[in-house]
């Protein structure tokens, strides 16, 4: 029997940092986005500047990873001052692509930086083929399609475009049709698609009918004759796409993005992981694959929200949305990154992230979803002092592996809180 | 010469509102339109286009919405009618129908209408090669930014002087998520008119209801730039949008004829602050008792939004 072959999706991974971006990559990126300390959309992440793009390129170039530069601001007037440097310096470092939105600053990038690809920002809510033959057109090689956009109708923009078409898969998503929100500009004072959102969709608001000014009935929480005492709420739960691996890349998606800037190397590490596994797993013998409940585990070690498939396959109900008590949280604490090993001795030297002390169950995790669990014996500081309890930031110390271990392998640690919780709740429903 | 581009919910309406001297009447239908006042048939589009024609007012039909494959599968067909109603112009949003105004058969001018995006002169300069004969500007740019818009846009600009504006839609029935939740009935969000107030801030009111296109929320004061709209005269705005989504009927109407009465004002040089504040008095008192007005982003510094 042939062997079908099927494309392999590029795998893109947020990197809000120069040590994200090389963990990122460490950990199985195809590409990776970043920002700089301009015209991006998230001016609390860490941005780059032209010194560190050039080490990200160099270093991700080098593993064969691409970097793109989500450059997604809408601007306003005088915003768009100095663009045109921005990109030709940038396409001068060796970026790959911007990823853009506002198209006054496409016309400047094409101007101004030739050869500089551009692809089209989600913020721009593509949502039809029609779209992305318009951006294709204008020059644009690939489009992000928004987030509203269910699997059948990409299987639709597939056959009717040649355009490069990428998607997100995995995190966090705006409630809006991204890009036509600014509940963040009229409730804080801070613009939404210039990089000050507030993320105002995140949080519970009186619901109300008002027939006249100051005559108010309240509906939902607080009706009258109700008990009812769940807030209205915008707030939706994450996207990933980890259990339908077979559909996206059957679908022919080129590219398969990882949401969150902002989040931890713990974060990126185990999600891009996991969906490289999953993606391989696939594309290496997709008539026998099987998702492995353990890649949903992992997956949840690093997630806060509850997850689910977004828009994919229909118009998302209220259990995709976050009423009620918290379900599900994040049960596992980022604790320390491995920056070396000593085979002979079995000693591991790790940069703490986290409080470590002695008796502490601890997960090492690294690429290939490698992972084991282990007791932490005492460590040693750099002083050569035995210490039970490493709690200075980014302390480093060394400690025994009952498993090889590798530079950029994480350690977490579960928040025994939470775990608690869990077991009692687990216990209490098994009645 | 300063024109009113103003919506109009039903033929009726549409008639006064022509009737009263607005150059330009927005109308349109469920599934190309977005947040309109009303719909209209293709039949009564054909009526609105007469009867504009005959008394040197034009129709712009809204095409506004955020269009998926369905709808951009359907959308020559609809251009198709569109055109043979005789109507004018498109507002149009989407960039899939931009795509489609491009094959000869279904050309149409245009007035952009992406909502929140179209905050500069690069953004309005862009549309404008690709069939864009005036653009809507966004409702979170301040005065001092139209200033610099309005010297460097290659297209006439609108501004919204009068009405509600949308800050927010989603593609998800947010409504309906929420009272499946807390078992209430859906059936029952047609007899609501239904307001968020913000946490915190208890006495806000911004409008949020649920279509066909998703939910959208409402900045929680409606527009009234009717005391400033000499500034936008100034710096040669002269198409000045008013939206009636949450102002029915005749009061509607009669707020435009507000705005005819200032834009005459302004064209015979009798316009002063006294006269504002009376057509001002007058205007509050036609507004839905209900909401409230303010100048929104208008008198805004450059930097009271970061």
């Amino acid at each position: 029997m042939t062997k079908r072959k099927l494309k392999s999706p590029e795998l893109l991974a947020p990197a809000g940092t120069l040590e994200k971006l090389k963990i990122a990559v460490h950990y199985g990126a195809d590409a990776v986005y970043i920002a700089g300390e301009a015209y991006g959309l998230r001016s609390q992440a860490g941005n780059f500047n032209y010194e560190e793009m050039a080490e990200a390129v160099e270093f991700a170039h080098a593993r064969g990873v691409k970097v793109y530069v989500a450059s997604n601001m809408v601007t306003h007037h005088g915003n768009e001052r100095g663009a045109g440097d921005f990109f030709r310096i940038i396409r001068d470092i060796g970026i790959d692509a911007v990823i853009i939105s506002d198209p006054a600053l496409m016309q400047i990038c094409a101007t101004d930086a030739p050869g500089l690809e551009m692809h089209l920002s989600t913020q721009q809510s593509a949502v039809n083929y029609e779209t992305l033959n318009f951006w294709e057109d204008a020059g644009l090689t690939r489009c992000v399609l928004g987030r509203e956009v269910s699997m059948e109708e990409i299987a639709e923009i597939q056959e009717k475009t040649n355009v490069e078409i990428e998607a997100f898969i995995h995190g966090a998503m705006c409630i809006s049709y991204s890009g036509r929100c600014t509940l963040s500009n009229h409730m804080s004072n801070r613009d939404a698609n210039r990089g000050g959102c507030s993320q105002s969709c995140r949080w519970k608001y009186g619901l109300y009918d008002m027939p006249a000014l100051g005559e108010r009935y309240k509906v939902g929480a607080g009706e009258e004759d109700t008990d009812i005492t769940e807030e209205f709420s915008m707030s939706a739960t994450d996207l990933s796409m980890i259990k339908h691996i077979p559909d996206i890349v059957e679908n022919g998606i080129d590219s398969l993005k990882i949401e969150g800037r902002m989040k931890s190397i713990h974060y990126v590490s185990t999600v891009v992981n996991v969906y490289r596994r999953a993606i391989d797993s696939y594309l290496e013998d997709p008539e026998n694959y099987e998702l492995d409940s353990a890649w949903i585990d992992e997956l949840w070690k690093a997630t806060s929200r509850e997850l689910n498939t977004g828009f994919f396959y229909g118009q998302p109900d209220e259990s995709f949305q976050l009423f009620g008590e918290r379900r599900r949280k994040q049960a596992y604490k980022f604790a320390g990154e491995v920056l070396a090993y000593d085979q002979e001795t079995g000693i591991a030297t790790v940069q703490q992230r986290n409080v470590l002390n002695t008796g502490d169950s601890i997960e090492i995790y690294g690429p290939g979803m490698r992972v084991f669990t282990q007791e932490l014996g005492v460590m040693v500081n750099e002083k050569d002092e035995e210490i039970e309890r490493a709690h200075q930031a980014m302390q480093i110390v060394r400690m025994k592996v009952d498993q090889p271990v590798r530079p950029h392998d994480i350690l977490r640690k579960a928040n025994v809180k939470k775990v608690r919780q869990d077991k009692k709740k687990e216990l209490q429903q098994q009645g | 010469m300063i024109e009113l581009i103003a919506t109009a919910e039903s033929l009726e309406q549409g008639k006064k509102l022509v009737d009263i001297g607005v150059k330009y009447i927005v109308i349109g239908e469920k599934t190309y339109g977005l947040r309109l006042s009303g719909y209209f048939t293709f039949e009564e589009m054909t009526q609105m286009a007469d009867y504009a024609h005959q008394n040197d007012s034009q129709v712009v039909v809204a095409a506004n919405a955020i269009l998926h494959n369905d709808k951009i599968n359907t959308a020559r067909d609809y251009l198709a009618q569109v055109k043979q109603t005789g109507a004018d112009l498109l507002m149009v949003g989407d960039t899939g129908l931009i795509q489609i105004l491009k094959e000869e058969e279904y050309q149409m001018p245009y007035f952009y209408d992406a909502s929140v995006l179209n905050t500069s002169a690069g953004q309005v300069n862009f549309w404008a090669k690709y069939g864009a004969v005036g653009a809507l500007v966004a409702r979170e740019v301040p005065y001092v930014e139209m200033i610099e818009m309005a010297e460097e846009a290659e297209i006439p600009l609108l501004v919204q002087t009068y009405g509600a504006s949308c800050i927010h839609q989603s593609g998800r029935m947010l409504l309906d998520n929420y009272f499946s939740y807390v078992g209430k009935d859906t059936g029952e969000l047609e007899d609501h008119d239904l307001f968020l107030s913000q946490p915190g801030l208890d006495e806000t009111h911004f409008s949020i209801f649920q279509d066909d296109h998703g939910t959208h929320v409402f900045a929680n004061n409606d527009l009234n730039l009717l005391p400033h709209v000499d500034q936008l005269s100034d710096i040669g705005i002269s198409l000045w949008y008013n939206d009636g989504i949450y102002c029915p009927g005749d009061a509607f109407v009669e707020i435009n004829a507000l705005f005819i009465e200032v834009r005459n004002q302004i064209h015979a040089g009798t316009w002063n602050e006294a006269e504002a504040a009376r057509l001002d008095e007058k205007l509050q008192d036609l507004h839905p008792v209900n909401r409230e007005v303010s100048t929104g982003f208008f008198l805004y510094d450059k930097d009271t939004v970061r």
